[in-house]
């Protein structure tokens, strides 16, 4: 192995065990600790929850009745200024396919 | 073998240099028959441990016709266990001897390999299934009660391979008490590597 | 583990901030060699195993499948403030019961209760008071008292019921996975509400439902019945314990009584299916794989439900303790009943068996103990009379054998109770666990053997000499203890023929092997009775010398030895038969009328697939397994011919008729030789009627099939023209599932 591909497994150990948020094709985005890749970038992630982007009648929903929206996490996403409501849901040990992965982020 | 097969079948033994190729066929081909789905680390489970012990059918155009996945491996510091994963054979193909054939494959490396029994499970609904297994000298050794996502039961087939297996201590049996409520070590409710009640193998 | 393997895990900070890796990762990724992984030291790829794929149609319970509008596929367009017909509540409320039904039978929430609509509005977000369990939070309630009062009474009510079965079941130290799934996927069933909440609500929707002179008279009893139903079931849950003080099944009679009216209703109802939808699973918290919503028959829920009901009234009538074994026929015979008591009545019945080391909240475990150990070995014996209370004198040796019996007590009881309640498991489990009960046992009777050793010099007990031997000790707290072991050992070999484990041609083996653990049995019990008799002996001539003799220990012993007459009696009459179907079956095997599963091509030998079969005997010391070479030749038995061999049929299956109608004679259940009024008859006792006459029907089988080969082998047709079908279990042909009857007839010519 030259020390080229020695540098790129060291990096992605080192990130082992990290908080990861992995967004997907369809706009989902998993929060999880990683555990595990593949060359083809299959990701295992423990302990995860699932978010997913408010429909859009839901986000018209939530903004009339703008009360009560406890139990459902309030999140900003980093690339947006606009505070919207995620609907999360734990899910556990998941494997995400590397073809549908769009984004990578650590915490 | 099969003197009558009308296309030539090729059996050849899971080559990890063709890995891509051959595990997105194995995918296809074993998702169209099991009720329960497994993801890619399931088929790397065994490919990657137990490689040697994966068989395939290929018909004249080398397309992929029928698969069996196992592994083998000491069994709670006892016996040396093999244990009969996946068995899929495409549906035209059947009735040709192909399982048969492919099962027998993998039970004779695992006996190259020093095996002492081999277990599978197999739902009591698949008639076909347990007389093939039965034909090879398989015994019903328990029945499952519910042990399948879709409620079915299924039975314990167990084949012994040498003298005094029944005798090999195994380390407790931790799941196998009267004691209630268990474990799901896995999490999914796949029940691949356990019995119902986590009992792993 | 906890019964409830929710996942509790704090909620992540997402608000942290985080950096994009996506470009590194990638690039880092590639150099991944083939067939090379990272990951975690302490992470398993067998644990890898147990991920679920995301975007995988199968795996993925939040999937939503491209062209699917993304909106459309989370939210349901169904809205639950439209108004119903009185046809579409009755039709709603059938289907929920459906749904609640399938959810005791074992399917899980998500793909029964909680694919509701109504239910999921009412549960999510999680009501804080009863007031906000509402079908919709957002706006006041719209005028429609069908909807908002007697739907939602009936909903509320249902989750409530469906919370205290959830505590029952996950209270219990016997349940397993398998028979019940506990996950809640991270909802509540209003746990923390009162029930009285959602009985006044009901009583409210009953009074209104009352009062709604229009509404069609049939449609009106339908739901009204329906509202009772779920009043007097959410009552008869909430009390369900209660029934050991107050042997009271009040409220699953008038259940039952409203089942019928509901039953007959069940045609008035229209069904609603947009109500329920899959969608809701994908909001659910799950680490399981998404699956399709279950649909049972009203039909089967309708039974199901009444069986839970009949199920726990006739419960109370073995609450009564009348001695040990008219308590363990009671359990196993309620128990066995086909098909099994629900997972709830298995778990409610645990609890009345057992808790707080006393059974049936009246005997103590150790009474349980004496009484059991009283009636099989010990009638009248100063062992189970020591007591460290009354004689404190250590040296005394009433002081050191109350305190050795103390000590058996703590090392029995339990194993004890628990041959008792592994009754109340899913009849696959309580094989498979009297396969490791057996060891167990094989353990205690050695230990109880040290500990007879030691108690008979404390007695000063006297060898008595056996019939076949040497004097010898009489050893009761062993030989009570290898009783317990041969009925387990005889149940493991009849629960595999009820089980479907045994291959055709097995079954002559394995019926031998039946008679053999009888036979060992009834051997055992001989002994029993020769140290019970010179114990009646020395007791009578020692009461003879003493003028104030009291009758109870000559009661103690009068029952004990018609408990060993009775206990003969079923041995003899299962050995019997087992000698028949054995003798029958090598007939059938010798002319080749027996298909077997194994080909001749096998990778096993019959040797090795006996040992496979043998194997929960194998560790078990005494009686020790059969040599293969022994059990081949008795099993196939070498050297009989087939005239010698039919003779042992006939023979056998006469005397198994005339044990088996002695049994029935005996009855289920000992009488109290101290008490006038005899037991009550009961559901119970008509349901081991029921299994004795079914036993004899499969005896009148077998003698039928002996004559078809009797004919056969001496006559004008020839056993070549004779097929045998063996009928499956469970089928009406197999007459009862612990005795397999083969079918004989003459090939039909075509």
């Amino acid at each position: 192995m030259d020390t080229d591909d020695n540098q790129a497994i060291q990096y992605l150990e080192g990130l082992l065990g990290r908080a990861f948020r992995v967004h997907t094709t369809d706009s989902r985005m998993f929060v999880g600790i990683f555990k595990c890749t593949d060359a083809e970038r299959n990701i295992i992630l423990s302990s995860t929850y699932e978010y997913r982007f408010p429909s859009p009648s839901a986000v018209q929903a939530a903004a009339s009745a703008s009360q009560e929206t406890w139990d459902e996490e309030t999140v900003k996403p980093p690339s947006s200024s606009v505070k919207v409501h995620m609907t999360s849901r734990l899910i556990g040990l998941v494997v995400i396919p590397g073809r549908h992965i769009t984004k990578i982020e650590v915490e | 073998m099969n003197k009558d097969a009308p296309d030539a079948l090729r059996y050849v033994r899971y080559d990890s240099a063709r890995e891509n190729e051959y595990v997105a066929a194995m995918r296809q081909l074993i998702s169209k028959d099991l009720s329960e789905p497994y993801s890619i680390y399931v088929y790397r489970y065994f490919l990657y441990q137990w490689g040697d012990l994966c068989f395939l059918a290929m018909d004249k155009d080398d397309t992929m016709v029928g698969v069996v996945v196992s592994k083998l491996e000491t069994h709670r510091g006892g016996p040396m266990r093999g244990y009969i994963a996946m068995l899929a054979v495409r549906e035209e193909y059947r009735g040709r001897g192909i399982a048969t054939e492919l099962v027998r494959m993998a039970i004779d490396a695992m006996i190259a390999r020093n095996a002492d029994e081999i277990v599978l499970e197999t739902e009591i609904t698949n008639t076909a299934a347990m007389k093939l297994y039965e034909r090879l000298g398989f015994l019903r050794s328990k029945r499952l009660h519910r042990y399948y996502l879709n409620g079915n039961s299924a039975y314990r087939l167990v084949l012994y391979l040498k003298e005094g297996v029944g005798s090999i201590r195994t380390q407790y049996d931790l799941y196998g008490t009267p004691h209630g409520g268990s474990a799901n070590p896995s999490g999914t409710g796949t029940p691949l590597f356990q019995e119902n009640g986590g009992d792993l193998i | 583990m906890l019964p409830n393997n929710e996942v509790r895990v704090p909620q992540p900070r997402v608000a942290q901030p985080a950096w994009d890796i996506t470009a590194e990762f990638t690039e880092a990724a590639a150099k991944i060699k083939s067939g090379k992984l990272v990951k975690d030291e302490l992470f398993t790829l067998f644990e890898a195993v147990g991920a679920l794929e995301i975007m995988d149609s199968k795996m993925d319970s939040g999937y939503i499948a491209p062209g699917e509008n993304q909106a459309q596929a989370l939210e349901d367009d169904y809205d639950v403030r439209r108004e119903l017909t009185p046809a579409e509540v009755v039709g709603l409320m059938d289907e929920l019961l459906c749904h609640e039904m399938a959810w005791h039978m074992g399917h899980p929430l998500s793909q029964t209760l909680f694919t509701s609509i109504y239910l999921d509005k009412l549960l999510w977000p999680v009501p804080r008071t009863v007031e906000d369990a509402q079908f919709d939070r957002t706006r006041p309630a719209t005028d429609l008292p069908l909807v908002n009062l007697v739907l939602r009474s009936y909903c509320l009510a249902l989750v409530k019921a469906c919370d205290f079965v959830h505590s029952r079941v996950a209270a219990e130290y016997f349940f397993e996975e398998e028979d019940f799934v506990t996950q809640l996927y991270n909802r509540n069933l209003l746990s923390v509400f009162d029930p009285s909440h959602f009985e006044r609500l009901l009583d409210q929707a009953i009074d209104w439902i009352n009062k709604e002179a229009e509404m069609d008279e049939k449609l009106r009893d339908a739901i009204r019945s329906r509202l009772v139903f779920r009043r007097e079931f959410l009552l008869a849950l909430d009390r369900d314990l209660d029934v050991l003080e107050s042997r009271s099944t009040v409220n699953f009679v008038s259940c039952l009584s409203q089942l019928e009216l509901l039953t007959d209703s069940v045609a008035l109802g229209k069904s609603v299916p947009e109500a329920f939808s899959l969608k809701i699973q994908r909001k659910l918290a799950s680490t399981v794989p998404p699956r399709p919503i279950v649909h049972i028959s009203h039909e089967d829920a309708l039974a199901h439900l009444k069986r839970l009901c009949q199920d726990a009234i006739d419960m109370q009538h073995m609450l009564d303790y009348h001695g040990p074994s008219n308590f363990k026929t009671a359990v196993w015979t309620l128990l066995s009943r086909k098909p099994q008591p629900s997972v709830y009545i298995r778990c409610l019945l645990q609890a009345l068996i057992i808790s707080d080391m006393t059974i049936l909240g009246a005997v103590s475990v150790k009474q349980f103990l004496y009484d059991d150990i009283a009636e099989l070995v010990l009638p009248s014996s100063i062992l189970l009379q020591a007591n460290t209370d009354e004689v404190e004198l250590p040296t005394d040796p009433r002081f050191q054998i109350a305190q050795h019996m103390e000590g058996f007590v703590k090392r029995f009881a339990q194993p004890f109770v628990d041959t008792v309640r592994c009754a109340c498991l899913n009849r696959c489990r309580i094989r498979r666990t009297l396969c490791h009960t057996v060891v167990d046992w094989d353990n205690l009777q050695m230990e109880a053997e040290d500990l007879d050793a030691q108690l008979r010099t404390l007695t000063s007990e006297r060898p008595v000499p056996i019939p076949s031997g040497e004097p010898t000790y009489s050893y009761p707290l062993s030989s009570w203890a290898y009783h317990q072991k041969l009925i387990q050992l005889r149940l493991v070999l009849q629960m595999g023929f009820e089980l479907s484990i045994y291959s055709p041609e097995e079954l002559p083996g394995m019926y031998w092997y039946l008679s053999h653990i009888c036979t060992t049995h009834l051997g055992h019990l001989d002994r029993i009775r020769t140290f019970t008799v010179a114990a009646r002996k020395r007791d009578l001539m020692a009461t003879s010398s003493r003028p104030d003799t009291s009758s109870q220990p000559s009661s103690a012993f009068h029952q004990s030895f018609r408990s060993l007459e009775r206990l003969t009696t079923h041995l003899i009459a299962i050995d019997a038969f087992s000698i028949a179907l054995h003798a029958l079956y090598v007939l059938l095997a010798r002319h080749q009328l027996l298909s077997p599963a194994s080909s001749p091509q096998a990778y096993s030998s019959e040797k090795l697939r006996y040992e496979l079969r043998m194997k929960p005997f194998i560790p078990v010391s005494l009686p020790e397994l059969v040599p293969f070479q022994a059990f081949q030749k008795e099993a196939n038995l070498e050297g009989d011919s087939d005239m010698t061999v039919l003779e042992r049929a006939s023979n056998a299956i006469a005397e198994a008729r005339r044990a088996w109608e002695t049994t029935l004679a005996n009855g289920a259940f000992i009488e109290d030789p101290s008490s006038r009024t005899p037991l009550p008859s009961t559901t119970i006792e008509e349901d081991w009627k029921r299994d004795v006459k079914d036993t004899m029907r499969a005896c009148i089988g077998t003698s039928l099939a002996i004559e078809t080969i009797k004919k056969a082998l001496a006559g004008p047709t020839e056993m070549a023209t004779l097929e045998v079908a063996i009928p499956d279990a469970g089928s009406k042909a197999r007459w009862h599932d612990w005795w397999v009857v083969p079918q004989v007839s003459e090939k039909k010519r075509n």
